[in-house]
């Protein structure tokens, strides 16, 4: 392509000159005009792919401010791309700007007055220019918009707004230029789709090949490591994992991966305490912006030689000097890993190194068939929701308080242009509007719609779509500085005086008022916890893996031999034991009082599946079912008077069509309460700054049981946590014999899914809490014990009555009676004292529980205690007695 | 031995004079709600509509509101205000409409149609059943009676199942009364009615016990030996057994 001389010289300057392989695939495309989805790999330069022919553009048709928007999901991406693009937008009279929630109010105004060229920006800044009166004159000139990472952005439901927020930047603007910048994702149609709506979108992808050199590895624990267990407090598996990532990154900028951020702090504080002047740190998102940056400028100038990392890091600043990728336990996805190895060698035609260290078995083989697909690029599909009702809540309400008034048939035509609202019906939008007019946020008038009297507070308030997390700050006393946010959830639970550990080190906790004070301490604590941090493993993994242990497969599997070895070790192991799991198998074992059904389903599935078996569990027990679950088991907690047998006959009798029933199901769970209370924040219901504490969650689910709140807060947590198209897979194959039910003995296979709740399980006892205190009350009724022969009289607690009471201790006679103190008080009849008594001859002391009913007399008494129920069922009998009694009295005793 | 609880309802029935007793209906909850910022669903029509059935199903001549029954004070939305005219049309027309005012009744004389008959905020007495709201200290003849029936504190029940999830019902609660130096007559017991308005609910059973009004403040009531029954008519058995109430692992 040929470049105006003046772009040419400046890219020159800059040794830019060469176009890379994936700037020559995309720059005929996008100098066309053309709607343009750019896949490639990190690392290729697809920043100047898009914005070098879009310049070229500018400087051959002169251009109003803004002519180009560049929107990126973060903000310490916009501060990168700043820094690339500025230089030569200045030489070349285009000025560059970024714009997000960090620019000053200073830089804002000036920015009105005097708009740049071309805007680098946030998916949440533009919600906000979209409703300023002189930047919409501005953004009216916009002729292209480049939106980078769009394969993230695609399926979140912050891409769900940006998609609407576009179309009604087109309204603005008149149609403009598309440019999405992707990294290699599943299915590039669908991500197209996301980008161009109803608009046709050219997909270049070109075949770059990055060399990639990744290996798992499974370090195995040597006496050192055993004596330094003792020290640190971890199992030497994990000391061993922890020296071999220490010894591979020594010397080389190293990014250190791990899945959640109660592993990056487990992992960074041990390194630290190893080796105290390591040049380590944490980074994870509930850090403080200000310890984020000092981490990224630490690594960038070399005085960091290794980060701990969450997601964090898997997008953003420019860590173009990383060498080394480690990721410590399995990746889960190999999107993931794809994306995460795509930091390491981020120069053009450098090798990527990574390692996956685990030590686990199964999360061992999880890790190597991640790591096989991802060098196969075997990626997973796209998953974008269609209509998600929260979010068009959320763009109608912006729309209003943007546009005043807006006519309904333009509402409804420009969002069905959005990929994700492209199945939106007439009447789903008006029920819609009728629910946000009753919510006072818009107000239909006719064929148009206004805004509401609570809009304008929700606008600002809900400018983004990432769900809120409450969190607190976390402030060290003895520098007086932040050093960080904890999670609501986890403050909740926690008291001044205990440890926890937090970046990478133990505090102890001082006070918890407006903000958490800690104080260094020394010893260990508990780990804070962060929600939504689990990364789902698809069904396709999850079946790999089963499929290999079952074989014995370790054939093309990027495995060390010692990791190797140790899947043979474990792979005996199982089969010594019991019956081996395989995709088509469901094995049932028994541990103890828990039943751990072996499936490879992954790990959205299994919960679906899960969640439905204890739901009919639960029915069918009249008591609660407990369940767990992880990508290849379901632990479930069974109430005393079901066994495997019950598990498999309700197993077996699933037929598709559950999704009823799991709607059922998803009603008592307990993450409905958080997804609720989002759901209910962004549509409206809920003010940004509402004190919902007071109010509760239980109220609210009830409050909102019969609204579409609720219906949406359902389906949302249906789309992003469950899988209802797998479980009526799962009916199907059920139904049709392709899957067998087996029970097996206890294996380590089945044992690993009970690990991580190890100190949970303790067994409680049967029987339900109100049971429990129907059957003290019982026990703790005194009863009168009277002798039919002498008239003698005693007063005993129901459960002080043994067999030695029933005989009485003044003429040893044994017709003694047992009354209840209230008719003892109303006297009775001698035929009444005489059933009594003969129930207490042949029952014994249980006849004594049995009268302490209120209101069960020696003929209901006699009733129940023929049936001869076993202990826990005859409490329930008295219970019911006694509420039939209750229903039919006519006085309160 | 007059007053009986309607079963599954938190409602009390006195057969002998016709009279159906409920207690905090708290209309008007809902524009407070949203004055906070929290929008929930208006309930109040289904509200009316349940107490009329209420009315239909014990054949009730008499309806005694024990206090209560609007919520916001001291400010009125139109809401509030529509809501508690409609409820006083529907209700008036299949039964004679009687209150003891509660805390949160100020002003409610105004709202209402001259044909409802309002009784003093210390409570009335109706065949040997002393009846009032129970916030505050209750006239010397109502604390007289056998049975001293009050709402005011929403009483409601917590347990755990087995695997730990919080569940809570409403409850009543019966607590034993004990003499003290302003009355010289007292009676058996204070029985407090589980609220009729669905969003309230507050647990008996978990620390630390509070809100409660001037009797059981000043220890007119046994309140440890409170003893608890479900709607259903479940005696739970007493208060100092049921404090956190889950099962022992």
């Amino acid at each position: 392509m040929k470049l105006d001389p003046r772009l040419r010289a400046a890219l020159e300057s800059r040794g830019l000159a060469e176009p890379t392989p994936a700037q020559s695939a995309a720059w005929p495309a996008i100098a066309s005009g053309k709607h343009t989805l750019l896949i490639a790999p990190t690392g290729v330069g697809k920043t100047e792919a898009a914005v070098v022919p879009l310049l070229d553009g500018m400087l051959r048709k002169p251009a109003q401010p803004i002519a180009v928007l560049y929107i990126t999901p973060l903000r310490s991406l916009n501060r990168d791309m700043l820094r690339r693009l500025k230089g030569i937008g200045e030489e070349l009279e285009l000025p560059v700007a970024v714009r997000h929630g960090d620019t000053s109010q200073k830089e804002r105004n000036r920015q009105s007055r005097h708009p740049a060229q071309l805007l680098v920006t946030t998916p949440e800044t533009l919600q906000i220019m979209l409703s300023g009166k002189r930047l919409r004159t501005h953004l009216a000139q916009v002729r292209a918009v480049v939106i980078d990472e769009v394969h993230e952005l695609a399926s979140s439901e912050r891409g769900a707004q940006l998609s609407l927020a576009l179309e009604r930047l087109a309204l603005l603007a008149g149609e403009f230029q598309r440019i999405g910048l992707s990294a290699t994702v599943g299915t590039p149609e669908e991500v197209a789709g996301f980008l161009g709506g109803d608009r046709t979108v050219e997909i270049v992808a070109p075949a770059i090949v990055r060399k990639m050199d990744l290996q798992v590895v499974s370090p195995q624990p040597t006496e050192a490591d055993e004596t330094l267990a003792d020290e640190l407090f971890w199992e030497p598996q994990r000391i061993a994992a922890l020296r071999y990532c220490a010894k591979a990154a020594a010397g080389r900028p190293t990014l250190l991966f791990v899945n959640t951020r109660d592993t990056a702090e487990a992992l960074g504080v041990r390194w630290s305490m190893w080796q105290p002047d390591a040049p380590i740190m944490v980074h994870h998102g509930s850090l403080s912006r200000d310890v984020r940056i000092e981490a990224e400028e630490g690594y960038r100038t070399g005085d960091i030689s290794t980060l701990i990392c969450t997601s964090s890091l898997e997008l953003g600043i420019d860590v173009g000097n990383t060498e080394l990728v480690l990721q410590y336990n399995s990746p889960r996805d190999p999107s993931r890993l794809s994306q995460r190895l795509g930091r390491s060698g981020h120069r053009l035609r450098a090798t990527a190194i990574g390692r996956v260290v685990a030590s686990e078995p199964v999360e061992l083989l999880e890790a190597a068939v991640v790591a096989r697909r991802t060098l196969a690029g075997e990626l997973e599909p796209s998953r974008i929701r269609e209509v998600p009702l929260a979010v068009l809540a959320n763009q109608l309400i912006a729309w209003t308080v943007c546009d005043k008034l807006v006519d309904r048939q333009v509402m409804l035509s420009a969002a069905r242009r959005a990929w994700p609202f492209r199945e939106l019906r007439g009447e789903q939008l008006d029920e819609l509007l009728a629910l946000l007019d009753r919510l006072h946020q818009a107000r239909p008038v006719e064929n148009n719609v206004r805004q509401g009297p609570r809009a304008l507070k929700y606008f600002h308030g809900n400018l983004s779509l990432i769900p809120d997390e409450k969190t607190m700050s976390v402030r060290d006393i003895s520098t007086r500085r932040l050093i960080g946010r904890l999670d609501e959830r986890f403050i909740l639970d926690l008291a001044p005086g205990e440890r926890i550990i937090f970046r990478g080190a133990a505090w102890e906790v001082l006070e918890i008022e407006e903000e958490v004070t800690v104080a260094p301490a020394s010893a260990l604590g508990e780990l804070p916890r962060w929600i939504g941090e689990d990364i789902p493993v698809p069904q396709s993994v999850a079946r790999e893996v089963v499929e290999r242990l079952e074989a014995g497969d370790w054939e093309g599997l990027p495995l060390a031999p010692e990791a190797r070895e140790a899947l043979e070790i474990f792979r005996t192991s199982i089969f010594k034991d019991g019956e081996t799991p395989a995709p088509g198998r469901i094995t049932l074992e028994r541990h103890e009082r828990l039943l751990v059904l072996t499936h490879a389903g992954g790990t959205r599935l299994n919960r679906t599946l899960g969640m439905v078996l204890a739901s009919l569990l639960t029915s069918r027990a009249g008591e609660v079912c407990g369940f767990q679950s992880d990508p290849y088991r379901v632990i479930l907690d069974l109430p005393a008077r079901l066994r495997a047998r019950e598990v498999t006959e309700t197993l077996r009798a699933l037929r598709p069509g559950l999704g009823p029933l799991l709607r059922l199901a998803v009603r008592s769970s307990s993450t409905l309460g958080p997804q609720l209370l989002h759901v209910a924040r962004k549509m409206g219901a809920i003010a940004p700054d509402a004190d919902v504490g007071r109010f509760g969650l239980r109220r609210l689910l009830a409050a909102y049981g019969d609204t579409p709140l609720y219906r949406e807060a359902v389906e949302r947590l249906l789309f992003h946590q469950l899988d209802e198209p797998g479980l009526e897979a799962l009916a199907t194959a059920l139904a049709d014999g392709e899957l067998e039910i087996v029970a097996s003995p206890a294996t380590p296979f089945g044992a690993g899914a009970l690990e991580p709740y190890r100190d949970l399980l303790k067994p409680p006892r049967p029987g339900s809490a109100i049971l429990a205190a129907v059957e003290r009350r019982l026990r703790r009724t005194v009863l009168r014990l009277e002798c039919l022969a002498c008239d003698n009289s005693r007063r005993r607690r129901s459960a002080d009555v043994t067999a030695g009471e029933l005989r009485c201790p003044k003429c040893s006679g044994q017709m003694v009676a047992l009354l209840h103190p209230l008719e003892a008080e109303r006297g009775v009849s001698l035929r009444q004292r005489e059933r009594s008594a003969s129930l207490a001859r042949t029952h014994g002391p249980r006849a004594a529980l049995v009268l302490a009913g209120r209101g069960v007399g020696p003929a209901t008494a006699g009733r129940i205690l023929r049936r001869q129920l076993p202990d826990d069922q005859l409490v329930q009998a008295v219970m019911d007695a006694e509420i039939t009694y209750a229903r039919t009295r006519r006085f309160w005793d | 031995m007059v007053a009986v609880p309607v079963p599954g309802e938190p409602a009390l029935h006195l057969p002998d004079e016709k009279m159906l007793v409920v207690a905090d209906l708290h209309y008007g909850v809902e524009a407070e709600l949203l004055r906070g910022g929290v929008w929930v669903p208006n309930r109040a029509r289904q509200r009316t509509e349940r107490l009329l059935a209420l009315v239909a199903q014990t054949g009730a001549e008499r309806l005694l509101l024990l206090g209560d029954v609007k919520h916001q004070v001291p400010h009125s939305s139109h809401q509030q205000r529509r809501d508690l005219r409609r409820m006083f049309a529907t209700l008036g027309e299949a039964v004679q409409i009687e209150v003891v005012p509660g805390n949160h009744d100020g002003g409610l004389r105004e709202l209402a149609p001259g044909s409802v008959r309002f009784h003093p905020v210390q409570g009335v007495v109706v065949d040997d059943v002393g009846l009032h709201h129970g916030h505050a200290w209750p006239a010397p003849e109502v604390v007289a009676c056998r049975q001293v029936v009050a709402g005011h504190n929403h009483p409601a029940i917590a347990f755990r199942d087995r695997i730990e999830k919080l569940h809570t019902a409403p409850c009543w609660l019966r607590v034993p009364l004990l003499a003290g130096e302003r009355y010289d007559v007292i009676g058996k017991e204070l029985i407090i009615i589980p609220a009729f308005g669905e969003l309230a609910g507050r647990t008996m059973n978990r620390e630390p016990l509070a809100g409660f009004g001037p009797l059981l403040r000043n220890g007119y009531g046994d309140l440890p030996a409170g003893r608890v029954e479900s709607l259903d008519g479940l005696d739970f058995g007493e208060l100092r057994h049921l404090m956190d109430l889950r099962l022992e692992r």
